[in-house]
């Protein structure tokens, strides 16, 4: 860091002033770990309190709360109704300055995700902000199930089967799809 | 080891220390001179008759010359007179050493006591020869110059004596201790041999002393004191070893006599006598012990060893006994001289002065008299009396520290006994002596579960005054409050209690005269203490013109603030809890007061105008709009009334009032009337609103009310909540009449119950059909059942079914009459019993949608106790409910199909 450098310009060569400023710094993340807690406590709250229909999500069994599950109902009318599918979160510790990293955990047939659950969403990439939250990043999801993105796919077959054949997209949904129980 | 062979070592180191035993024989070298004895020679012959010594020394010296030739060979043959008067003096010395001995020898110490006067006569019988002898021997250097082999006479008699002693006397000191079980008597007895024995011993030493003060003046004085201090430290270092209890008791009975003192050590507080004739005559016949044993020199090192110990308890127990629970407060005659200079700081005490003065006045004297007797060395300086003034200080302090907890409780009532703390707590290890104590006693009597905690908060109101008197700086207070703030904390009723506590009704007798369910304490100092408040505001640092300033006290913690009253408020709310929790229960219960009565609330102003600047504005802001609303809305109240003709007209109120047996507000006796409170719904706290039908007349009415509301606030609308209300039934039974406050959905269950004009006159109704009817929940119609059952307005026949009570036979009205009273409480208790309730599910309703996130994401199946240890761990607030509260849960859940139970693992249900 280099204000510790300019630090020790004033002071005694020595150990201390290092000492003091790792110390510092230590403090520093201890205390954004426990903003990064209390938020996601906050959030976790907040979904449980109004929880939105067909999303859910719960830290994983293990207590880390830097790890969550989430379920997604597959929205009506689309090729993915009365199919759900479970997502993982895993948390930055400077959570939410910087995105989480989510993947599908059940394996979907969808452009917008690769086959080993990658995501491609502008939001949880370069158009994060601190203002998302678990919730607005579900529905966004659920709501990219109904509206894929496209133009810029992972999956290029499911894209051009998306728009030209639906009856085959969905066979295609459906053949991918199963669920995944938890151990 | 044996009993005997511990003696004889002891014997030898004593011997090696003080020289052994062999010298003290009569005769030593004057035998040892004669190696040779020749046949016929009596030796060790008393030389009673001078004849006969002469005889022998000639036998001395025609045995001796040879055999000293033969050993003094080199010098002697050439300086054969020399040689010979050498002989002459040596034999000379021997001799006349022989005499002398033999006439200092000690009797064996007389068994009956009386006989020591036998001694005297010994000095008529004592002849020239002997004092001739005596010369001789206690100045060889003159008399007989050339004897090389001359001893110190008073060493050998101190020998003598320690010997003597030591086999005859001693032993008789240990069977008189045997003998008798009174110290007393045993010390007067001891006392007597040992005057005895001292005086045979002083006697021979007399004679030496007396033949030196004629020979060489200079030395008799040094033989003599050299021979009483080793004579002393024989008697002391022997005797006081099996006498010391004796004395000690001895000692003690007569102090505490001279002292005022019970002889007795009982516990109990005790008062002090003043000084009259047994105190009197006490002293005297102490000193004169003191005198004799000083006499037989039992007063040394050891003897004031076991009279400072006895001083030092004596005033230990003076203090303690005479002062114990001695707290109340009475102007002391400003005595300021007889403190000690430490306690000059504050005004002085009552017990303190009256303590300085007893030192001062017997106690010091006492010691003063002692010591000078004992020894005129000993000096009691002034030094020394301030000294004992602060000891007794001390013991004062720590007997009024140990009770410091019942003063506190007692409070004000032993406010002399802090002037008594005050003045004596100077030091800071005895600030923090009394901190410590006082906390432990603290957490031994009041922080458990056995005290309520009105019981802790009053308790905590009384220490803040009495540390406030004790200590005005706060310092001790921080300290021992910290634990009980602590402790405060953990109760869940603190907060609630201070806040009823602060808008209890001072002059409510209910809460004065039982001790009350209320702090109505913090409700009165609310009342008169305005100006508390107020002397806050000044910077009393910047105060230069304050005469009393004082530093900030030694043991002062880092963030130490000054403040000059006791701010009992201030600390009670400051203190205790976060500002959250308290604002947050504050605003349910004045939500609660404003819902339940009408009035001008001035108190709950007043105590919000008290939190404000502690809590700041912007986190009052709720209770402030609540207190708006209410305000406004009896002002919208009479406003709607009157554009819609809600009030009741002149009729009516004629009517009313020449009814003689209505109750004093007229409306509402012909036809229901309705009054709102329209509050702010974002502003007030979660309020209980359960839907039910009301009364057709009553929802009439609040139509009516609705539209005059919305023409006066347009974009506004009304919602009312039904349980929130109050209502004033009354009831026209057969033969009574009842008048009751009640809460509106009590009021509502008692309309379903009213009879339709004549047609049935009893009206029956089963918890189904009202729940039916009403639209109620059940508990709201049980509850409300229950409470008019108390009220003997209705009837459970069977269960589930109730009528009303038309007549009261003799039994029942006696009944009713003793329950008006008892169940007043009972029944307030019990809605707001149904209200947590209800709350209670609520909050668990959220718990469950955690529950369900977690079954459905973290792992489909769990059980119970990870379930739990899940909710603890991410809820920020925690989980308040225990593991079966939570079974509770699951079970109704499992019940209603929502879970299922496998193998201890609850899973959703698909």
């Amino acid at each position: 860091m280099n204000y510790d450098m300019e630090d020790t310009q004033n002071s005694a060569p020595g150990i201390l002033p290092f000492a003091q400023a790792s110390k510092l710094s230590g403090s520093k993340k201890i205390a954004d770990a426990q903003s990064t807690t209390k938020r996601l406590q906050t959030e976790l709250m907040q979904l449980m309190t109004s929880s939105a229909p067909g999303i859910s999500a719960f830290p994983s069994a293990d207590g880390n709360l830097l790890s969550w599950t989430a379920t997604i109902e597959g929205p009506d009318e689309t090729p993915y109704s009365n199919l759900s599918f479970k997502l993982s979160f895993a948390f930055p510790t400077n959570y939410p300055y910087v995105a989480p990293t989510v993947l599908f955990k059940t394996p979907i047939y969808h452009p917008n995700v690769d086959f080993s659950g990658r995501i491609c969403l502008d939001i949880l990439k370069d158009k994060w902000t601190a203002a998302y939250n678990i919730q607005t990043v579900l529905l966004s999801l659920q709501s990219l199930l109904g509206e894929p993105n496209n133009a810029s796919p992972l999956n290029g077959e499911a894209a051009e089967l998306w728009d030209k054949d639906p009856e085959e997209f969905k066979r295609k949904v459906l053949g991918r799809h199963q669920d995944i129980e938890d151990e | 080891m044996s009993r005997q062979a511990t003696s004889a070592r002891g014997g030898r180191v004593f011997n090696s220390v003080f020289g052994s035993g062999d010298i003290s024989q009569p005769t030593p070298v004057a035998t040892s001179v004669g190696e040779f004895p020749a046949p016929g020679v009596r030796w060790g012959v008393p030389p009673t008759r001078p004849a006969q010594l002469k005889a022998a020394s000639k036998s001395f010296s025609d045995h001796l010359v040879p055999e000293l030739s033969s050993r003094r060979e080199p010098d002697s043959r050439h300086d054969q007179p020399v040689e010979s008067k050498h002989v002459q003096d040596q034999v000379r010395w021997d001799r006349s050493w022989h005499t002398v001995t033999h006439a200092l020898a000690l009797s064996p110490f007389p068994r009956n006591q009386n006989a020591a006067g036998a001694l005297k006569p010994l000095i008529i019988t004592l002849d020239e020869a002997f004092y001739q002898a005596l010369e001789d021997v206690l100045s060889p250097s003159t008399r007989v110059s050339f004897a090389c082999h001359t001893e110190d006479l008073a060493v050998w008699h101190t020998q003598q004596v320690r010997s003597h002693f030591l086999n005859q006397v001693l032993p008789i000191i240990h069977r008189l201790k045997k003998q008798t079980d009174r110290p007393d008597e045993l010390v007067s007895e001891s006392v007597e041999v040992l005057e005895t024995a001292h005086r045979q011993y002083l006697h021979g030493i007399g004679l030496i002393k007396t033949q030196l003060d004629s020979s060489a003046p200079g030395r008799s004085l040094q033989v003599w004191a050299r021979f009483r201090r080793d004579l002393h430290a024989v008697i002391s270092n022997s005797v006081l070893g099996p006498l010391s209890s004796a004395v000690r008791r001895v000692l003690d009975v007569y102090v505490r006599a001279i002292l005022g003192l019970p002889a007795n050590k009982s516990l109990g507080a005790a008062r002090i006598a003043p000084e009259g004739r047994i105190s009197h005559r006490a002293r005297q016949e102490l000193l004169t012990l003191v005198e004799a044993l000083k006499n037989v020199g039992l007063a040394g090192e050891k003897f004031q060893v076991i009279f400072a110990e006895i001083m030092h308890s004596v005033l230990e127990s003076y203090v303690k006994k005479g002062f114990k629970g001695i707290w109340s407060s009475q102007s002391s005659g400003e005595r300021q001289d007889i403190l000690p200079r430490a306690a000059h700081l504050s005004s002085p005490s009552q017990c303190t002065t009256e303590i300085c003065e007893w030192i001062e006045n017997r106690y010091a004297q006492l010691i003063v008299q002692v010591l000078s007797l004992v020894d005129s060395k000993l000096i009691v300086t002034w030094a020394n009396k301030e000294k004992y003034k602060e000891i007794g200080i001390g013991h004062l302090a720590e007997l009024r520290i140990g009770e410091l907890f019942d003063i506190v409780i007692n409070w004000p009532n032993g406010s002399g006994a802090l002037d008594d703390l005050r003045t004596a707590i100077t030091t800071p290890q005895r600030r923090l002596h009394l901190t410590e104590a006082f906390v432990k006693t603290l957490s031994e009597k009041l922080l458990h579960p056995g005290t309520s905690t009105l019981q802790i908060l009053q308790t905590y109101i009384s220490m803040i005054w009495s540390f406030h008197a004790l200590d005005h700086s706060k310092v001790l207070l921080d300290r021992v409050a910290y634990p009980l703030q602590l402790y405060l904390c953990s109760r869940e009723d603190t907060v609630r209690i201070i806040i009823t506590g602060l808008l209890a009704d001072p002059d409510d007798p209910k809460g004065r005269s039982l001790g009350g369910d209320k702090l109505v304490e913090l409700a009165q100092l609310l009342n008169n203490g305005n100006e508390q408040v107020e002397s806050r505001s000044n910077n009393e640092e910047l105060d230069w013109h304050d005469m009393d300033w004082v530093p900030e006290p030694v043991d002062a913690g880092p963030g130490y603030k000054r403040s000059r009253n006791a701010d009992i408020i201030g600390t009670l709310i400051g203190t205790l809890g976060a500002s959250d929790v308290f604002i947050k229960e504050f605003q349910h219960i004045i939500g609660d007061n404003l819902l339940k009565h009408d009035g001008g609330f001035e108190r709950e102003i007043k105590v919000l105008e008290l939190l404000k600047p502690r809590f700041g504005e912007a986190s009052l802001q709720a209770c402030e709009v609540m207190l708006k609303d209410i305000q406004d809305s009896s002002r919208v109240n009479s406003v709607i009334r009157r554009d819609r003709a809600l009030e009741p007209s002149e009729g009516e109120i004629n009517d009313a009032r020449s009814n003689p047996n209505s109750g004093e507000s007229p409306e509402g006796l012909r036809k229901p009337s309705l009054h709102a409170k329209i509050l702010s719904r974002l502003f007030w706290p979660q309020l209980q609103d359960d839907r039910y039908r009301i009364p057709h007349e009553v929802a009439s009415l609040q139509q009516r009310y609705e539209a005059g509301f919305e023409t006066l606030k347009s974009a506004r609308k009304l919602t009312w909540l039904h349980t929130l209300g109050q209502a004033t039934v009354e009831l026209e039974l057969e033969d009574r009449k009842i008048l009751e406050e009640v809460h509106t959905w009590q009021a509502t269950v008692i309309w379903a119950f009213q009879s339709e004009a004549g047609i049935d006159p009893v009206v029956t109704r089963t918890v189904d059909e009202l729940m039916e009817a009403l639209e109620m929940e059940e508990p709201l119609v049980r509850g409300a059942l229950k409470f008019w059952v108390n009220k003997l307005v209705l009837h459970e026949t069977t269960p589930g079914i109730y009528t009303v009570l038309e007549t009261l036979n003799q039994e029942d009205r006696a009944r009713s009459n003793a329950q008006t009273g008892a169940t007043f409480s009972a029944e307030q208790d019990e809605s707001a019993v149904v209200a947590n309730e209800n709350i209670v599910s609520e909050k668990m309703m959220v718990y469950w949608q955690y529950i369900q996130g977690m079954l459905k994401n973290s792992s489909s199946q769990m059980p119970l106790p990870q379930i739990a240890m899940m909710l603890k761990m991410f809820n920020a607030d925690g989980f308040p409910y225990s593991n079966e509260e939570l079974q509770e849960l699951l079970s109704a859940k499992v019940a209603v199909g929502e879970l299922e139970l496998n193998g201890g693992k609850y899973k959703l249900k698909k």
